[in-house]
């Protein structure tokens, strides 16, 4: 091999390994990887069941009939919005002189009617378990007798 | 000597792409409702309630020549309530008066009720009181008894009489 020769093989020789060198570098150590992540909207409300039943059934002389109530039910929330709010609504009115309330843990009592109602309002980014359902069932004198009768109650987080 | 010349390899990079996954998934839209069903019912209601019992009647004084003067007591009330239609309120004694002697009783209604006036009390058979009674309530509305006394009673010891009142 002429001097000429050696040397031109010496310098590629050089080169590729220079090549080599920082390709393994740029390739070996190093690894990228895209993570795309989301939290979505939860709002989940549940009940324990449906509540015992309610009767109107006595009086103090010379007053209305005395309210009855059941509180035996519970509810349980997560949500992780902002300023959301329970409502309730039943899907047909209630005979004419009786009313039913609904209490949510230690919200105001709310009467039920056939448009939904806010029962429990401001809730942000919590969970409830376990809170106490109220109802409170009311007659007038002028409501007279009434044959048992039934609602659905249908709470709504939004 | 046989020159190779050798491409550099090169790691592959594979892009990978992480979704996390919200546990709850679709079910979110369906689980912010619940349902309870509410049973309820008015049943027959029914009260009926007085103040006390009435001072001590007595009677005391007569003019000449006429039956002796009655007593009269209207120091008591009654209240009542009741979810019925056409309702009645009777009196009757425990047991009968002596010969000549009157008990007589007078409710004042509430409205949605008829008082027949002063009635004459019994121990044989119950009296209306009140009557047509229908999803009323009224509360210290006043009771008034009457006693009178013939001169043929003659002088009477003191006595006691129970005045049963009863909503039907």
């Amino acid at each position: 091999m002429t001097g000429k020769r050696l040397k031109n093989l010496t310098l590629t020789l050089m080169a590729a390994m220079m090549v080599i060198w920082s390709g393994a570098a740029d390739a070996g150590n190093q690894a990228n990887q895209t993570v795309n992540f989301e939290v979505k909207a939860i709002n989940e409300l549940s009940v324990s069941g449906s509540p015992g039943s309610l009767a109107v059934e006595v009086a103090t002389a010379g007053s209305e009939p005395t309210d009855d109530t059941e509180e035996s039910t519970t509810f349980n929330l997560t949500t992780n919005g902002s300023s959301k709010k329970v409502t309730a609504v039943i899907a047909s009115a209630m005979p004419s002189g009786v009313t039913l309330k609904i209490k949510l843990d230690t919200s105001p009592d709310v009467t039920l009617t056939d448009t939904a109602a806010d029962v429990l309002t401001g809730l942000t980014k919590t969970t409830l378990s376990g809170k106490t359902v109220k109802y409170t069932l009311s007659a007038t004198v002028a409501a007279g007798v009434v044959a048992a009768d039934s609602r659905v109650v249908t709470l709504t987080l939004q | 000597m046989v020159v190779v010349s050798r491409k550099p390899k090169r790691a592959a990079l594979g892009v990978v792409v992480l979704v996390l996954l919200p546990v709850l998934g679709a079910s979110l839209d369906a689980g912010n409702t619940a349902s309870q069903t509410v049973t309820f019912e008015v049943r027959a209601v029914n009260e009926v309630s007085v103040s006390g019992n009435p001072d001590q009647l007595e009677i005391l004084t007569a003019t000449a020549g006429s039956q002796p003067d009655a007593a009269v007591d209207a120091t008591t009330t009654y209240s009542l309530t009741t979810n019925g239609r056409n309702r009645k309120l009777t009196a009757v004694l425990d047991s009968g008066l002596p010969p000549n002697v009157n008990l007589r009783v007078a409710l004042a209604p509430m409205a949605g009720a008829t008082s027949p006036g002063t009635v004459e009390l019994s121990s044989v058979a119950a009296a209306d009181v009140l009557t047509g009674i229908t999803s009323a309530r009224g509360t210290g509305l006043g009771v008034r008894y009457t006693l009178t006394a013939d001169a043929a009673a003659g002088k009477m010891a003191p006595s006691i009489r129970v005045v049963k009142l009863t909503l039907h």
